[in-house]
């Protein structure tokens, strides 16, 4: 028996000394890279994009791709700032955009860029029937001359900005030939260039030697495509330089990597149908819309003071996030209004006044025969959702309300959102998306605006902003349809959406890799954006 | 000389004795286990998995045996209320898969060489699928859901069971007794009711009990895989598939004992099959 103790024992020391080697072995490993610049790196920092790499397809009009370049950008400020083009001129009438671009821009295979590329471009992603971006509100676009393009709107929209950072620009003669081998090997005049793709694992990029900005310093750029716990275990033995985790990783300690929090504009909130049950007609189909208890504004108010929000981030999300009111946080059009945390007896307040009151003692507030229940989609069943949803249902209980909790898929809620409270999330870095979700022209019109929401004066501070000439005077209409003093679809006013949580992104970043400083991350993240500023050091 | 061999005979009925009621005995204990999961899951109300933020992540402990999860559920009392829910699931669609086996068993063995070989033929087709297979597509075809599980495992489940019940019924038909019953111009249903039925009902019994664990399993498989019941819901495949997520960040009790749990309900029922067996098979009952 002492002997096989004896002999564990020292297998067990064998171990531990092996390991504490293996350690060693690794910080030399370390030191020794850290002599000579790393010029490569591993990233697992974005999904793979099913249909390829082709901007005019609509990939990258939310994640920025690094084979591809636009038109303008916003800094970290929000300002608008040229990339390809070097400025802008809006005529009087608000309906012609001219842009003059850079005649210094050469598409990795050497050719120059001309305008008639990003006329191109423009125009095949308007054209595509199977593109995603929404690009309906122009006329026509035209290139008069090799550095100028002219786009033609149909009606005035300052969001219009926004569209020329969305479409990389394509090389108009390699494109048009073959738009579906160009997905596969895109060509570009993005800083990295397409190598080589092993669908389902990785993507291969090394430096764009054309490319017009600032050259950055890795030369090759390996993009992983991992499940979350395959991440997880890339990061911890150290195969990659940088990837994106779920927040439940955060708290891991891993040698040679820090966790970076990085703000996003991504928010998680609750849209409510508005109208009294009824039908109505969409695209010659009838629709269910609305529903019998969220039509009640006071249950919508109730549900955007009575819960914490504190709690929530930090139960959550593991305090992860911040919290949201208006769903537009950090952005410059939001009003930064904000809520009381947690404030349950407003909250029943604001019900017993509206007359929701609990008289068969079954702990369901009722007015008018209608009990105060309904169903909450979710359509994602792993993450932060499925516990939002799980957590509204417990808690909104101590409002007297009950809250079923269901999982649908995207196709399943399709009609269902109409009439059934869902939990979406949303950002975007253009005041666009407020226009989509609440504008009573997008009601009921897809993923826009579910509720079906509808209010004249929202609408017409809304096309205001549209009509503006000035971003500053854009973002102070923008400002008013939250809410203007009189009416709103803030919580304020019609409390169209109870919006609670401003996600941040989760990274892990070896030492030393230096990302620079970093925007607010749209929905789906853009990390890759400033790719061209991130050293290693 | 005579003597010894009368002791070792006695010692011989001595052990037999105590072998039928040790038999008898594991089987009450495993119904015992069985009885307390099903009634204590079924008596965990959702107040009692409410979500508490102050007792998140924790590690099994004497006040939470079980660990809580990600939301402050205690495990113990999810993992108790999936195994009910799962051993409901799995008694209803035995329960139908037994029904479906009996009706297609005596017909196919009594209604002639047509209805006999299109029966044989069905049975052939689905054993040549594989279950879990045929369980997605059911579940998917009637909506998912609690539903679809239960139809899902109910029309996999009855195969190998109406196989055997054929065999049986044709082999009773055969025997001299039923000859003398028809014989003696009793009816059809006579004979199936009086002659018939009473030798296939252990058969049908014992059959229910092992089919159970496989329905139990492929119930946690499919919900495993995301089909059926809502990603929410505290089932015991749901249970499982939620904690692969966790068990990089560490929290290894989210998997490791609900899935432990699980394993020992699948196994006292295979024990509880085997002894009802012993006890009822005539083979065996006298051993």
């Amino acid at each position: 028996m002492n002997f096989k103790k004896l002999i564990s024992i020292f297998t067990a020391g064998l171990l531990v000394c092996s390991m504490a080697a293996c350690g060693n072995k690794n910080q030399n490993a370390g030191t020794d890279n850290a002599a000579e610049p790393k010029d490569s790196l591993v990233l697992a920092v974005s999904s793979e994009p099913e249909s390829g790499f082709d901007p005019t397809l609509g990939w990258g009009h939310s994640a920025s791709s690094i084979f591809h370049s636009v038109l303008f950008i916003r800094d970290n400020d929000m300002k608008v700032q040229g990339e390809i083009a070097k400025d802008y001129k809006l005529s009087d009438d608000r309906l012609t955009w001219t842009v003059s671009i850079r005649d210094d821009v050469k598409f990795s295979d050497g050719s120059a860029l001309k305008a008639s590329d990003v006329a191109y471009s423009y125009n095949t992603a308007r054209n595509n029937v199977d593109s995603n971006v929404d690009l309906t509100m122009i006329e026509n676009v035209s290139a008069p001359d090799e550095t100028t393009v002219v786009f033609k709107l149909k009606s005035p929209q300052s969001t219009f900005v926004d569209k020329l950072m969305e479409i990389g620009i394509v090389p108009e003669s390699i494109h048009k030939a073959d738009p579906s081998g160009y997905a596969q090997n895109p060509i570009g005049c993005g800083p990295y260039v397409l190598r080589q793709w092993d669908k389902g694992q990785q993507v291969i990029c090394e430096r764009n030697e054309n490319y017009f900005g600032n050259k950055p310093q890795f030369k090759q750029v390996t993009l992983l495509y991992l499940d979350e716990d395959a991440k997880m275990s890339a990061v911890k033995s150290g195969k990659v330089d940088m990837a994106k985790v779920d927040y439940t990783y955060a708290d891991t300690k891993v040698n040679g990597m820090t966790m970076k929090e990085i703000q996003s504009v991504e928010n998680i909130g609750i849209c409510f149908p508005i109208p009294e049950p009824s039908t109505t007609t969409v695209d010659g189909k009838e629709i269910k819309v609305g529903h019998a208890v969220t039509s009640d504004i006071a249950i919508r108010k109730a549900f955007n003071v009575g819960f914490s929000r504190q709690e929530m981030i930090q139960g959550l999300m593991n305090g992860y996030g911040t919290a949201a009111y208006t769903g537009y946080e950090q952005m410059p059009w939001n009003d930064g209004s904000t809520i009381a945390d947690g404030n349950l007896d407003e909250a029943k307040k604001i019900l017993s006044d509206a007359g929701w009151v609990d008289t068969d003692g079954d702990g369901i507030i009722e007015k008018n025969g209608v009990k105060a229940e309904f169903d909450l989609i979710y359509t994602s069943n792993t993450g932060v959702r499925q516990s939002f949803a799980v957590y509204i249902g417990d808690n909104a209980s101590k409002l007297g309300i009950k809250v079923n909790p269901v999982y649908k898929t995207w196709d399943e809620a399709e009609e269902l959102k109409y009439y059934t409270p869902v939990v979406l999330s949303w950002g975007e870095h253009s005041p666009q998306l407020m226009f989509n979700l609440l504008h009573s022209s997008m009601a009921c019109n897809g993923f826009n605006n579910t509720g079906c929401y509808k209010n004249v004066t929202v609408d017409k501070h809304m096309n205001d902003a549209l009509m503006s000439t000035t971003d500053d005077e854009a973002n102070e209409n923008w400002k008013k349809a939250i809410w203007d003093g009189q009416t709103g679809f803030g919580y304020q006013g019609d409390a169209a959406w109870a919006w609670y949580m401003n996600t941040n992104h989760i990274y892990f970043i070896r030492d030393g890799l230096d990302i620079g400083s970093v925007q607010p991350q749209p929905h789906g993240g853009a990390i890759l954006k400033n790719i061209t500023d991130w050293k290693m050091n | 000389m005579s003597i010894s061999v009368e002791n070792t005979q006695l010692k011989a009925a001595k052990k037999s004795g105590n072998l039928r009621r040790k038999t008898i005995i594991t089987i009450f204990l495993c119904i015992g286990v069985l009885a307390f999961v099903t009634i204590a899951g079924t008596m965990v109300s959702h107040n009692d998995l409410i979500t508490d933020f102050t007792s998140k992540n924790l590690a099994p402990s004497m006040s939470h045996l079980f660990g809580t999860d990600w939301l402050g559920r205690d495990m113990l009392l999810r993992t108790l209320k999936g195994l009910s829910m799962s051993i409901y699931i799995g008694i209803f669609a035995c329960f139908l898969g037994m029904i479906i086996a009996t009706v297609l068993g005596l017909a196919s063995a009594t209604m002639g060489k047509h209805v006999d070989s299109v029966i044989t033929f069905v049975v052939d087709l689905f054993l040549s699928v594989p279950h879990l297979l045929v369980i997605i597509i059911i579940c998917v075809a009637v909506g998912g859901g609690l539903t679809g599980v239960v139809i899902g495992i109910a029309a996999t489940h009855w195969t190998s069971m109406t196989r055997i019940i054929r065999a049986e019924v044709k082999q009773i038909l055969t025997s001299e007794y039923v000859h003398v019953a028809r014989q003696m111009g009793k009816s059809r249903t006579y004979i199936a009711a009086k002659h018939i039925f009473p030798h296939i009902f252990p058969q049908l019994l014992i059959g229910f009990i092992s089919t159970f664990p496989h329905a139990l399993l492929h119930e946690a498989s499919i919900t495993f895989l995301g089909f059926g019941l809502s990603p929410h819901e505290p089932a015991i495949g749901i249970i499982l598939s939620e904690s692969m997520k966790y068990l990089a960040a560490g929290y290894w009790w989210l998997a490791v004992l609900p899935g432990l749990a699980l394993l020992i309900i699948v196994v006292l029922f295979d024990v509880l099959g085997d002894n009802i067996d012993k006890l009822i098979n005539p083979k065996s009952m006298h051993r």
